[in-house]
């Protein structure tokens, strides 16, 4: 009997030493505090009336339904999907053409490369708030503006760059794109780099023009990159708020308010928790679901592979 | 604030705080009261009629020390509008006139930031005896006479666009101090403007050029005789029960903010203006060409802000609707029904 007890005890011990739990509960009970807490108190902080004015709050789905009858929530969707599909594209669009350009010129000998790629990358460094800053010194409509200023030359009248509302958009936009391009062009880069020679050479010698070579052998093996790069950077413009909070702080009117910024100012300007909260789910839903195609995506790439 | 108040409700609250002033009557319950303590020190009691609505409680009870205030008015270029428009009419005519020298004739913040409301609406609307919230606390301003008088400022808002005398870009405005680089340009006929901008100006455009050409007046209303302005400042609130902790905590602020030489200094270092009034008239505050002006404002035609919980929707809803009607986004009816709409969906009944 007390033969067997030993071998229990050690079975017992041996299993949770060989076993990956104990290594990977440190960081769970880290991800637990740090992640999962505060995506369940927004959540349950969703279902409230809160104020961060008031401690008293009753349970509620009068958030949610307000946000959606809220006469400004279209124009947010609107908003936000319009800034997230334009900064997207064009990110992707500029990233792959200065990775191809800097690829190009390292194949050819040019030595100002990496220069082109550290002062690329110098913008993505730069925090949010400073581009935010930068940007608007740039727009200023005053007589002190500088793209005015220098579209005067050019026959250009004043440019209302943040205070039509529409134009505000798309100049909220260029600066994230300004902002965002380096990130798309690193991960494309290195997709180029690791691009088999031979592939691409044998496309060459069989005739295949310049154009036929990009996008039927080249995009095709940058494929998986350009899918990854498409989902985090989308997953990152959604949550973008530091940029537009310096450049517009949503305005003019609620014009340039997308999702991430309207959390903001929900609930530290009109410190209206509980909607703030069900807004902040929202985007949470769909980073999610941006994720989980993520994952999916790599999971099939690893079958195929 | 909001953090502040939050400490105050769950008894964490520091000894002493500053708290933005229209919001300090939501601090009554939490602050104790000074009554006895400023008799003790001789300092006179003689604050603007506009503080005292703040710092008396009920009863009649002092429950905070204000120690510094602030006003928007109308600046005017002397040269070009030696008499500056009263009414909203006046300024349309003599903005009109200033738009064929080239200039921007009529400037005010629009942005989405509290100077838009507190310097480019709350004004208007006040001195037609507009309320924004009614005794409780609830949101009025969509309501009623309250309703005509707040889309009239709006229909005027959108007139000075309308007419040239206003830029679009003034939604680029967040903050008075936004309008500095357009007036420091020379391109400014007028603006409407808070007391602090007097030395940022002067030292920008120097101090003989600003005071020989800016002149100050009422901020224009709608039939020209009655005005209304805002009017800001900090009030230090004790959190401190303790006996000994409280006088000694008065003692401090009395000193160092509220008496005489302490309130005079500490408004001279932040270009603040004093919200008792004998301290204009004491040696030790400087103050500016201006001051006597300022005061005279403060006294006349200051109002604070409602410290309602519906205000900040009401303040962000209306900073909304004034730069929607600015880019004409919204017509002034369509601009306020939405504002309306937007806070009463947030109200917490």
């Amino acid at each position: 009997m007390a033969m067997s007890k030993t071998a229990g005890k050690r079975t017992w011990f041996e299993n949770i030493r060989n076993s990956p739990v104990p290594w990977l509960l440190p960081l769970a009970v880290v991800l637990g505090v740090t992640f999962l807490f505060p995506v369940f108190e927004i959540a349950r902080l969703s279902f409230t009336d809160a104020s961060l004015l008031d401690e008293d709050y009753s349970y509620t789905l009068e958030s949610y339904l307000d946000l959606f009858r809220s006469p400004y929530f279209a124009n947010m969707l609107q908003a936000t999907a319009l800034f997230v599909f334009a900064s997207v594209f064009l990110q992707m669009l500029l990233g792959f053409l200065i990775a191809l350009l800097v690829d190009q010129g390292e194949k050819r000998g040019m030595r100002t490369s990496i220069a082109t790629r550290t002062a690329v990358l110098s913008a993505w460094a730069i925090p949010g708030v400073i581009i935010g800053i930068i940007w608007s010194i740039l727009y200023e409509q005053s007589a002190a503006g500088i793209l005015n200023y220098v579209l005067s030359f050019v026959g250009f009248g004043e440019v209302p760059f943040l205070s039509d509302p529409q134009v505000a958009l798309a100049s909220v936009t260029l600066a994230n794109v300004w902002r965002g391009t380096a990130f798309s062009m690193i991960l494309l880069y290195a997709g180029l780099q690791t691009l088999p020679e031979d592939v691409m050479e044998a496309a060459k010698v069989d005739g295949a023009n310049a154009w036929q070579r990009l996008t039927r052998v080249m995009l095709p093996l940058l494929a998986p990159m350009l899918f990854i790069n498409l989902v985090i950077v989308s997953i990152e413009t959604f949550n973008t708020f530091d940029m537009v909070l310096a450049l517009t702080g949503g305005g003019p009117g609620r014009s340039t308010e997308i999702a991430a910024l309207s959390v903001y100012n929900q609930i530290f300007e009109q410190f209206n928790l509980g909607q703030g909260a069900a807004t902040a789910v929202l985007l949470v839903a769909v980073n999610l679901i941006m994720t989980f195609v993520y994952i999916k995506f790599l999971e099939r790439n690893e079958r195929v592979e | 604030m909001a953090r502040l108040l939050k400490q105050a409700n769950e008894d964490r609250a520091p000894d002493i705080a500053q708290v933005d002033s229209y919001v300090f009557p939501r601090f009554y319950e939490y602050v104790y009261p000074l009554d006895g303590y400023l008799e003790d020190s001789g300092v006179t009691n003689d604050y603007f009629p506009f503080v005292e609505s703040l710092i008396l409680g009920d009863g009649g009870v002092i429950k905070g020390l204000q120690f510094t205030t602030d006003v928007r008015v109308l600046y005017h270029r002397k040269d070009l509008v030696p008499e500056p428009p009263a009414s909203w009419d006046e300024v349309l005519e003599v903005g009109r006139d200033l738009k064929s020298e080239g200039l921007a004739p009529y400037l005010f913040p629009a942005g989405r930031d509290e100077a838009t409301v507190t310097t480019s609406l709350w004004p208007y609307f006040w001195a037609q005896g507009g309320e924004l919230v009614d005794m409780e606390g609830n949101p009025v301003f969509g309501e009623g006479e309250n309703r005509e008088k707040m889309l009239g400022c709006l229909e005027f808002i959108r007139e000075c666009v309308a007419s040239g005398i206003t830029p679009t870009r003034i939604t680029t405005y967040l903050q008075e101090t936004d309008l500095n680089a357009d007036i420091n340009a020379g391109a400014v006929g007028m603006f409407l403007g808070g007391n602090w901008q007097v030395g940022i100006l002067k030292e920008v455009t120097g101090e003989e050029e600003f005071t020989s050409t800016w002149g100050v007046a009422p901020i224009p209303s709608l039939d020209g005789g009655t005005h209304s302005t805002t009017a800001g400042g900090w009030i230090w609130g004790i959190f401190a029960g303790d006996e000994a902790k409280k006088r000694a905590t008065v003692d401090f602020l009395l000193y160092t903010f509220v008496g005489d030489r302490g309130m005079a200094g500490w408004c001279n270092a932040g270009g603040y203006l004093p919200p008792r009034q004998s301290v204009f008239d004491l040696s030790e505050y400087q103050g500016n060409e201006y001051t006597e002006t300022f005061r005279e404002h403060l006294d006349k035609y200051a109002r604070n802000r409602p410290a309602s919980e519906a205000y900040q929707n009401i303040s962000t809803a209306m900073q909304v609707a004034v730069a929607s009607v600015v880019t004409e986004d919204a017509s002034p009816e369509q601009a306020l029904e939405t504002a309306v709409r937007s806070v009463s969906l947030q109200r917490r009944d």
